[in-house]
């Protein structure tokens, strides 16, 4: 767990930078990242590209063309100063009400959880569904939330091979964070449970689900709601209740 | 031309390994997990747009490896650039960075392969499919863009649309300083980092200093290599950030993965280097069992690198 002072800036590639601001999955340095984006993005800087954003580092994608490396440094600078005034605390945000069902073939991995934690099932359940996480970044795959922090009685390993089918909407927890799989992939994380709700689409305004600094509450539903849900969440947002989460400084 | 008013122009009689619809890519959308796709050799794919008079991000035909026997239902101009897998227009063959007629009734098809890894088939107009997100590039991996999300099949029929310019083509051919090279053992430049300190000295020599050979399982989401192992001062995980394009993870077992077009878009293992813009078109004709040096530049030379090709392509097209 470290929070650099300064931000560390370097190359990633011969058209990208990274500005690293720690070397940890906290809210806090997530927020200085977050920070950085929405300040590049407003200020519309020439030459820059695209941003990712993700848990502890920003990477700033230019056109060297337009712009290189050592200027786009000095443009900078003066965001990366007010990004280290980010607090972790002073953000509004979403609240996501997702159904997971935790039950029977959803959950391939409950009983290799449970032994590895010394856990009832009930346990690990309550734990998952105890207080909003929150979304850290957005990558992988399309749409794919890695959300934390997660208690650390729940911290298991990955599995040493990976599965060659991970189904859509599981829901997995590993080292530090839990994701959901947009869609079946191969993953190697620990499948405690599967969402009816959609990830990612489209032909929908929203695109994905999830947007990073989100807060998410995961409710556990049986299989026969989740069943139900899956029915009626044809499109993206559906199945999910959203509340806006004001928090004053 | 609106987009669906193309004219129905090729039909896929065989569709030969991986053959995809691709243009420049779909930038913008990493920070939501949606690589960019696009076209495995930029230069080969903008080099035969312009061979036909199209604007440079018109949407082709990768054809990778074992090419596909196409029919053209209407009458066109096309280019081939990139990999030389011994196409022929009916009877007569056709090299790489040529243009050509095709009459209706017309097959094109492929042979052995002599060099390189991926042809770009260009018609005049381009091909009519639509654009999601930006791009008409296939995304194989996520299932959308380019025809129907997916790699062609036998039947399906793509339409061009028609160009509209006053640059009717003519026969024309590329020159050989634009071509690719045919050759066992590829240079490829990189800009170190950003995890280099996670490695030891000895980690970093052996990685610039080994020659690394493509396997067999290398797709457009990225290539394994196979070679000297390279060692990590510690662990070989950080917490998952940006992969950018042509970034080399090293993860625990020392070997290094490049990753590239259809990769996912954040990783958690340490990056050792990143592949220059100019040399990923070099991969991207790098058929597995050929082999890899790294070799380190900075980003001043990278950028001189890739800025001298593309202006040398612009001078050529001046000229003519």
């Amino acid at each position: 767990m470290v929070l650099y002072d300064q931000p560390q800036i370097k190359p990633n590639g011969d058209s990208g930078l990274r500005i690293a601001f720690g070397d940890e999955r906290t809210i806090r340095v997530n927020r200085r990242v977050r920070k950085l984006a929405h300040m590049i993005q407003s200020a519309a800087l020439s030459g820059v590209t695209e941003l990712i954003p993700t848990y502890a580092s920003l990477t700033v994608l230019y056109d060297p063309l337009q712009v290189n490396y050592v200027n786009l440094v000095e443009y900078l600078q003066p965001f990366l100063k007010e990004a280290l005034r980010a607090s972790a605390e002073e953000e509004s945000s979403r609240l996501l009400i997702v159904p997971v069902s935790y039950e029977g073939e959803y959950a391939p991995d409950m009983s290799y959880v449970c032994d590895y934690t010394k856990l009832q099932p009930e346990m690990v359940i309550a734990l998952h569904t105890a207080e909003p996480y929150y979304v850290f970044q957005l990558g992988f795959t399309p749409g794919c939330p890695f959300i934390g922090p997660l208690q650390e009685v729940l911290h298991v390993p990955l599995m040493e091979t990976p599965r060659t089918f991970t189904p859509m909407g599981a829901v997995a927890i590993s080292i530090g964070q839990t994701v959901i799989y947009p869609k079946a992939t191969p993953g190697g994380m620990r499948i405690i449970g599967r969402t009816p709700v959609k990830l990612f689409q489209l032909d929908h305004p929203a695109l994905t689900l999830f947007r990073p600094g989100d807060r998410v509450l995961f409710r556990a539903v049986s299989q026969a709601e989740y069943l139900a849900i899956e029915e009626e969440a044809v499109e993206l947002m559906m199945g999910v209740e959203v509340r806006e989460v004001r928090r004053d400084a | 031309m609106p987009e669906g008013d193309g004219r129905p122009t090729i039909e896929i009689l065989t569709p030969g390994i991986l053959t995809t619809v691709q243009d420049r890519g779909r930038p913008g959308y990493q920070s939501l997990g949606i690589a960019e796709s696009g076209a495995m050799d930029i230069f080969s794919f903008v080099a035969a747009n312009r061979l036909v008079g199209n604007p440079d991000n018109s949407a082709c035909l990768e054809i990778t490896l074992f090419g596909p026997k196409i029919r053209f239902l209407a009458p066109t101009w096309g280019s081939l650039t990139g990999a030389h897998l011994s196409a022929h227009l009916n009877q007569y063959p056709l090299n790489p960075g040529r243009t050509f007629k095709a009459e209706t009734g017309d097959l094109l098809s492929f042979g052995p392969r002599l060099y390189g890894m991926r042809v770009y088939l260009a018609v005049a107009g381009g091909f009519d499919v639509p654009v999601v997100l930006g791009s008409r590039s296939t995304y194989v991996y996520a299932g959308f863009g380019g025809h129907e999300g997916r790699p062609l099949r036998k039947g399906d029929i793509l339409s061009a649309f028609i160009l509209e310019n006053d640059n009717e083509p003519t026969f024309v051919e590329l020159p050989a300083e634009f071509q690719i090279e045919k050759c066992d053992s590829f240079p490829i430049h990189v800009i170190v980092g950003p995890h280099e300190d996670r490695f030891t000295q000895e980690g970093l020599q052996t990685f610039f200093n080994s020659r690394y050979v493509v396997m067999s399982d290398s797709n457009r989401m990225g290539y394994r290599l196979k070679g000297p192992q390279i060692t990590h001062r510690d662990t070989p995980i950080v917490v998952s950030e940006a992969t950018p394009l042509g970034a080399v993870q090293v993860p625990g077992q020392g070997t290094p993965v490049i990753l590239l077009r259809e990769r996912g878009t954040t990783g958690g293992y340490t990056k050792i280097a990143c592949v220059i813009r100019k040399d990923l078109d070099i991969l991207g004709q790098i058929l597995p069992g050929k082999g890899i040096f790294f070799h380190p530049v900075d980003l001043s030379e990278a950028h001189r690198l890739d800025r001298e090709r593309w202006e040398a392509l612009e001078s050529w097209r001046k000229a003519r």
